[in-house]
């Protein structure tokens, strides 16, 4: 029986080893973010909402910008056992407005999606998989166990993104 | 079964409207009573009282976040002097629409919950943007904001029936989903809603509200709380917030974010304030437990 984790706007969800779905419900112009460690088999799940953090906003949930989202999780994750040199990456989501043009202010979805990638850049770790971009709303899945990762638009079918916990191709894993 | 034909749907949409519940009669009372100014408080707080659930609800509201009291009301007499005769019409109104908004809406693929917090999340939009722009009627904001989606629930089965063909034509024409709406079934959720809000008798503001969410530049009176709540929807919308099958295909009216003056950092700074909110405001959900005096 594997335990169902939501992962609210913001939130951040770490578990390791546990049979545990983790789950970010309609995202839109946010993104969900799964990273996995497939030898310790530590997995995360955070919901971005937006791409920057406000400096002047203290006691802010670290998980709702893309800047200190992907720090934060990661730190949590290497306090579970993960390494940062093993982590692997999908990320869903970043939709935007119909017919919305490029320069618009509420391209949220355009500079979340660059935002996270670029966070997750900066540490190193792989971008296996994205379903990002489009005007669909998405729910999407991570399964502990396997470090599966699986994208619904919302109305529509589920679909595989990618499994993270194929460890034959990462070279971290031998270290 | 009749043939199939715009007039056939807007005659059965009619019937659906006149199917859905009314405004409990508590609600009316409230409405005539906050625009007389000879009413007194203590009599609009023991007309709320005489429905148990809808005095519990307002409570609850009253004490939520949005309206940051210093602190916690436990009485309606207390709660109606404090904020006000408007203020608790509306939040009458609020109480008595939770349980149509808080429905599945099948026909959107949401789930039971999702068009409530999605109307709540427009309504905490609206007051923001209300607030931001310095518009004397805020208060009015949160309950336009809440309502202006009704009409999803009266046009729910005829989207569910015609969902992929109000789809396709959305992405054929690129038109927004509310214009393929009104392509394929003659009418949309902002018609539909505006009628149910006609039914009701709520104010003419709202109505116009509820009717041109999507397109203000087309309200007769062009006011301002339009473009409020179409800007606070289109931002919950993108936010991803109690969205359905529909999704963002949606857009955002020209000129609207000019004529508020809002930048792309005021955007992001009310997103993350709808969001904020909304984590507040999670326990409206739950059933009202509040003891009522």
């Amino acid at each position: 029986m594997s335990t169902n984790l939501t992962v609210g706007m913001g939130e951040i969800q770490v578990v390791r080893g546990a049979s545990a779905v983790l789950t970010a419900l309609g995202l839109g112009s946010c993104i969900g973010v799964c990273l996995y460690d497939p030898l310790t088999r530590v997995a995360g799940m955070v919901h971005v909402v937006l791409p920057k953090s406000q400096m002047d906003k203290a006691g802010e949930l670290p998980g709702k910008f893309a800047d200190t989202a992907i720090p934060a999780i990661v730190q949590r994750m290497v306090e579970m056992g993960a390494s940062t040199s093993r982590l692997k990456a999908a990320i869903a989501g970043g939709a935007q407005l119909f017919q919305f043009g490029v320069s618009s202010s509420l391209d949220v979805g355009a500079r979340n999606s660059e935002a996270v990638i670029a966070a997750l850049r900066e540490l190193g770790i792989p971008l296996q998989a994205k379903d990002v971009g489009g005007s669909v709303g998405r729910t999407l899945r991570l399964v502990s166990d396997t470090g599966l990762v699986a994208v619904r638009t919302i109305g529509g079918t589920e679909r595989e993104l990618a499994v993270l916990g194929k460890i034959l191709s990462s070279s971290g894993v031998a270290a | 079964m009749n043939a199939k034909g715009t007039p056939d749907k807007l005659q059965q949409l009619v019937q659906t409207i006149r199917d859905l519940p009314a405004l409990p009669e508590v609600v009316v009372r409230v409405m005539r009573m906050a625009e007389d100014p000879r009413s007194d408080a203590a009599a609009i707080a023991r007309v709320i009282a005489t429905d148990q659930a809808m005095a519990a609800r307002v409570l609850k509201l009253a004490n939520s976040a949005f309206y940051g009291l210093p602190r916690r009301v436990s009485t309606l007499s207390e709660a109606v002097v404090i904020l006000g005769f408007r203020t608790i019409k509306n939040l009458a109104i609020a109480a008595s629409t939770f349980e149509l908004l808080n429905r599945e809406i099948a026909g959107y693929w949401l789930q039971r919950g999702e068009l409530w917090r999605h109307s709540l999340a427009c309504a905490i939009g609206a007051q923001l943007v209300a607030r931001r722009v310095g518009l004397s009627v805020a208060e009015e904001a949160f309950v336009s904001g809440l309502l202006h989606d009704i009409g999803k629930v009266a046009i729910n089965l005829f989207v569910r029936e015609q969902f992929d063909q109000i789809m396709e034509r959305a992405l054929n024409d690129r038109i927004p989903f509310v214009e393929a709406e009104e392509a394929v079934l003659g009418f949309n959720h902002a018609i539909a809603g505006a009628l149910i809000a006609e039914k009701w008798n709520l104010p003419p503001t709202l109505v116009s509200v509820i009717r041109y969410h999507h397109q203000p530049s087309q309200a007769p009176d062009a006011s301002t709380m339009v473009s409020v709540v179409h800007l606070a929807d289109i931002l919950s919308i993108t936010l991803g917030i109690g969205i359905g099958g529909d999704g963002l295909y949606y857009t955002l009216e020209d000129g609207t974010l000019a004529m508020f003056e809002l930048q792309q950092s005021d955007i992001d700074d009310l997103c993350a304030q709808i969001v904020e909110q909304m984590a507040q405001a999670a326990n409206l959900q739950e059933q009202p437990e509040v003891a009522v005096r």
